[in-house]
């Protein structure tokens, strides 16, 4: 019977500077760069204070897209998961990308964890393998005052869904006084509402403020937020795209 | 006979819950927030302006937002990537320390200013000021590196 695999570690990354894999960084976790069997993982991960954004990647495929972390000098599972359903197969290579743009250096807290899809010896040409969720988290992202952020999502890997796939948005505000509406297109999801004001990278389910929202191929998602207090509020999101389909 | 002014504050000195606050404050001594981990002092609007001038992204209680230095976990490694030797440090973490309040004298208050997250959002001033610390402290190995660096 296959055991669970999981990698922890705390890094340092240095001012101004980008690791390409954070995996590799460490001499007794190299062996684990390339997922050792078909698997599901989990990745979990805090930052020492903001400035820190990380990637994750397996094979060819991204499943955590440039995204800001909670800062805390713990972890706590379930809150700090940032990506929970993902299948790399055997063999394929895991990338823990983390880029630091601060004048100071920072640590990354991570963990993976691998759970065996399959039982020793199967033929991977008969593992069935789920759909992947895709993953991206931003903030705090400053909002000015009196003011509309028309597209949180202008420019991000996921501004349009890679594949069919259904939407789940998880936000947080800094103060009180924000608004957010939800858009697939031209139609309107989630119209003017309030976000919580809970100060920090949202957390799973807590912070959940749209779900269950079905996103074809390639439309657009457009989150717009207005501030219309008389100072500026920083916002916080998460977005998750199950997608329907494996790619 | 007490006069209404006498009566006042005879009143406010009783009724003053918060040992003494009406002596020191009639004394010239303001209100703030002291870091219990850096012992550095905060406004004394710290409460009131927590998720929109202060700690922003600390989660919804109050408490410090001052940096402190982490020498549990090793500096980054020097590649041929690093240009300089500044961007190898212990890294840095937010202390999330207790915030007490206190009244000090106004000279107090500005020696003991610290740089706020708002006018310092990349730490391109705090980072070389632990730097610094980190270099005289024993628990920092980064006096090591440096030399390392230099020689290469």
């Amino acid at each position: 019977m296959l055991q669970p695999v999981i990698i922890e570690d705390i890094i340092t990354i240095g001012a101004n500077s980008v690791n390409d894999n954070v995996i590799v960084s460490n001499p007794s976790l190299r062996r684990y760069l390339r997922s050792p069997f078909a698997s599901r993982g989990r990745l979990v991960a805090t930052q020492s204070a903001t400035g820190l954004r990380i990637s994750m990647d397996y094979g060819a495929k991204n499943v955590v897209d440039n995204s800001d972390i909670r800062v805390g000098t713990d972890m706590q599972e379930p809150l700090d998961v940032i990506n929970a359903t993902w299948f790399p197969a055997e063999g394929d290579q895991l990338v823990l990308r983390a880029s630091n743009t601060t004048g100071g250096a920072l640590s990354l807290r991570y963990r993976i964890v691998l759970e065996p899809l399959a039982e020793a010896g199967t033929d991977p040409s008969t593992i069935d393998f789920p759909p992947d969720t895709r993953v991206t988290q931003r903030g705090p992202v400053s909002i000015a005052s009196l003011a509309v952020d028309i597209q949180q999502f202008s420019g991000i890997r996921y501004e349009r869904a890679p594949n069919n796939s259904i939407l789940r948005i998880l936000m947080s505000a800094s103060a009180t006084g924000l608004t957010r509406q939800l858009f697939v297109d031209m139609e309107s999801i989630a119209p003017p509402s309030a976000v919580v004001p809970t100060n920090r990278v949202p957390q799973d389910p807590f912070d959940s403020t749209v779900s269950g929202v079905e996103v074809e191929k390639d439309r657009q998602i457009e989150l717009s937020i207005t501030n219309p207090t008389g100072g500026a509020v920083n916002v916080f999101w998460r977005m998750v795209l199950e997608e329907l389909s494996r790619t | 006979m007490l006069s209404e002014q006498d009566m006042i504050e005879v009143l406010a000195t009783v009724t003053d819950k918060f040992g003494g606050f009406m002596d020191r404050w009639k004394a010239g001594l303001v209100m703030a927030f002291r870091c219990s981990a850096s012992g550095l002092f905060y406004p004394a609007d710290y409460i009131k302006g927590w998720g929109t001038l202060y700690g922003i992204g600390l989660g919804p209680h109050v408490c410090s937002e001052s940096l402190q230095s982490d020498y549990t976990t090793p500096p980054a490694e020097i590649t041929n990537l690093t240009r300089s030797i500044h961007q190898i440090m212990h890294p840095l973490e937010s202390s999330s320390a207790q915030m007490d309040h206190v009244m000090i004298s106004p000279a107090e208050l500005k020696a003991g200013k610290p740089v706020l997250v708002s006018d310092d959002p990349f730490y391109d001033l705090r980072a070389p000021i632990l730097r610094a610390r980190q270099l005289v402290n024993p628990k920092g190995r980064i006096k090591v590196l440096q030399a390392k660096f230099e020689n290469q």
